[in-house]
């Protein structure tokens, strides 16, 4: 409607609403109506509440329900709602669930959808983060496949990395240093927080599990090396854009988190000398745990010496150093665990080798039970 | 909303059998039609004389069985019949252009007329604008009127003028097309 039309009947509006009848003729002409209504009106019927639901109903009618646009809105909502409930539904599926590939499919178009490489980076960054809450979500729902899904989680979140570092290869010859070293910080602190989140959640896993779990985090933090790597030759192609001092800080960010996981290692290592040293001592050999204290000690003087290269601006040397330190870090976690899982397999077959003793009922004696665990400590 | 606390008088009306309910409607629509009448009669007596034989129809009409849906737009319905028999009754010679020749309804609207800049402003235009108007077809003229004046929905219309509120649709802008095209209207 144009402006002068518009206008012209608001004011015909204005100018019509200002008429009023006369009040003089109003109150007469209604005492008159009255009058007439209350000669004709019969008396009150006895009437019950439904009656004033009938009177009422037809207001909240539902003819918009037969109108061609709602037709056209339950036809859209028909095609794409119900897709869009099941991404929906599939945001909180887990690896194994019926939807989880709708999710995967999802996050994989949205990767198609990206406009450019350091997008993708980005996009496949944030999707490892949603591995790390499966994860969580995975240890923390009681379900009677959980170790399973446990299992599978830490395979998706491994692939996820793998694809993030390649990725973060492809992105340091398209890009920009700035642009890179943007990408790289976000890839680095991510992948650190992968490290720490599952090594937070993995404390009460079983030993297969956690090793399972310690697979990933080592690929978490062979990431975060890629990204440090990525970081040094952008620094290298540009000191402008990549400063020494942001190496040096993404390098210390980097060693926190590794120390962390030293300190993590440090404490499993005390705990298994004081619980199963004794037995394995025993036999002679040097323990898992000492084994481990040995290479956390040698990474730790690696990282001393990647710090001290770092302050002589060595740079490729101290990232190549760190990658070392990472590697003896994760292996010194990966010799512990590995030794409780064969502790615990130890356990489960002397149990169940005492249970066919057990069975035979009156033959087993207190003499022959304590004989039992001497055969099993040896 | 309005159109709950119609069903609600109904109701005391027609079940409670409470003449109060029907004076409230007579108050609430009373002016409205009033307006709707002023607008096509000639003096201001044939308005208030056909407002009030409305407000006896209506009530004659609500004595009657017959299911009543919308009181509003039933009022504006019985309106535009009695304003249709009322031309028809009276003399021939009385014909709605000669009514806006004489400008009797305009003068009399502007007797009521209050004192705003804007109501002032007004004035010169609206004589005119609803000369204008009557030469429309009669058909645009009353689905004009009824949503641009009165504003009621076009399902209201639809009930008012015996058509669908489809077609009421359709009426509306043909005849905002010939409004605008029309002197005095266009851009």
């Amino acid at each position: 409607m144009n402006y002068n039309l518009f206008k012209k009947i608001k004011d015909i509006r204005l100018a019509v609403r200002q008429v009023e009848p006369n009040e003089q003729w109003k109150k007469d002409t209604r005492s008159i109506l009255l009058m007439q209504v209350k000669n004709t009106l019969p008396k009150e019927t006895a009437s019950s509440p439904l009656d004033l639901m009938k009177y009422l109903a037809p207001v909240f009618s539902f003819k918009w329900l037969r109108t061609p646009a709602f037709a056209i809105v339950g036809i859209l909502l028909a095609l794409f709602g119900g897709s869009l409930l099941s991404v929906s539904a599939a945001e909180q599926s887990l690896p194994g669930d019926l939807l989880y590939s709708v999710k995967l499919a999802t996050e994989q178009a949205r990767l198609a959808l990206a406009k450019n490489p350091e997008d993708k980076v980005l996009l496949k960054s944030e999707f490892t983060g949603r591995r790390v809450d499966e994860m969580k979500l995975a240890i923390a729902k009681p379900s009677a496949d959980r170790s399973n899904k446990i299992v599978q989680t830490a395979e998706v979140l491994k692939r996820d990395l793998h694809t993030l570092k390649q990725q973060l290869e492809d992105t340091k010859n398209v890009v920009s240093p700035d642009k890179v070293k943007d990408v790289a910080k976000v890839v680095d602190q991510q992948a650190a927080t992968v490290v720490q989140t599952l090594q937070e959640s993995k404390q009460d896993l079983s030993p297969e599990d956690k090793a399972k779990v310690s697979e990933a985090q080592m690929a978490a933090s062979d990431t975060a090396v890629k990204a440090l790597e990525v970081l040094a030759d952008a620094h290298q192609q540009d000191s402008g854009a990549v400063t020494q001092q942001d190496m040096v800080d993404a390098i210390k960010n980097h060693n926190e988190s590794v120390v962390r996981t030293i300190a993590e290692t440090l404490s499993l290592a005390t705990s298994t000398t004081c619980g199963n040293c004794n037995l394995l001592q025993a036999s002679g050999t040097s323990t898992p745990a000492s084994t481990a204290i040995k290479q956390v000690a040698e990474a730790q003087k690696t990282f001393s010496s990647a710090d001290k290269l770092v302050s002589e601006n060595k740079i490729d040397e101290a990232v190549d150093l760190i990658k070392t330190g990472t590697t003896q870090v994760f292996t010194a976690q990966k010799t512990l665990e590995e030794s409780d899982v064969k502790l615990v397999a130890g356990a489960a077959s002397s149990t169940s080798g005492a249970l066919p003793g057990t069975a035979s009922g009156s033959s087993t004696s207190p003499v022959n039970t304590s004989s039992s665990t001497q055969t099993q400590t040896k | 909303m309005s159109q709950l606390i119609d069903r609600y008088l109904l109701y005391r009306l027609k079940v409670k059998k409470d003449p109060e309910a029907f004076a409230k409607i007579y108050d609430n629509y009373v002016s409205s039609i009033y307006r709707f009448a002023i607008l096509k009669l000639p003096k201001q007596e044939d308005a208030q004389d056909i407002t009030a034989e409305v407000f006896t129809k209506l009530w004659q009409f609500l004595q009657q069985p017959k299911p009543v849906t919308n009181i509003r737009a039933l009022l504006y319905r019985i309106c535009r019949n009695q304003i249709a028999d009322f031309y028809r009754n009276s003399d021939k010679t009385t014909s709605l252009d000669s009514v806006t020749e004489q400008a009797e309804f305009a003068s009399t609207l502007l007797d009521d007329v209050g004192r705003g800049k804007e109501i002032m402003e007004a004035r010169s235009e609206v004589s005119l604008i609803l000369k204008q108007l009557e030469m429309l077809k009669e058909d645009y003229r009353d689905v004009l009127a009824l949503r641009l004046i009165d504003q009621l929905s076009f399902s209201d219309i639809g009930i008012v003028l015996g058509k669908a509120p489809g077609n009421v649709r359709v009426i509306y802008h043909r005849g905002m097309k010939a409004l605008k095209a029309m002197k005095g209207f266009e851009t």
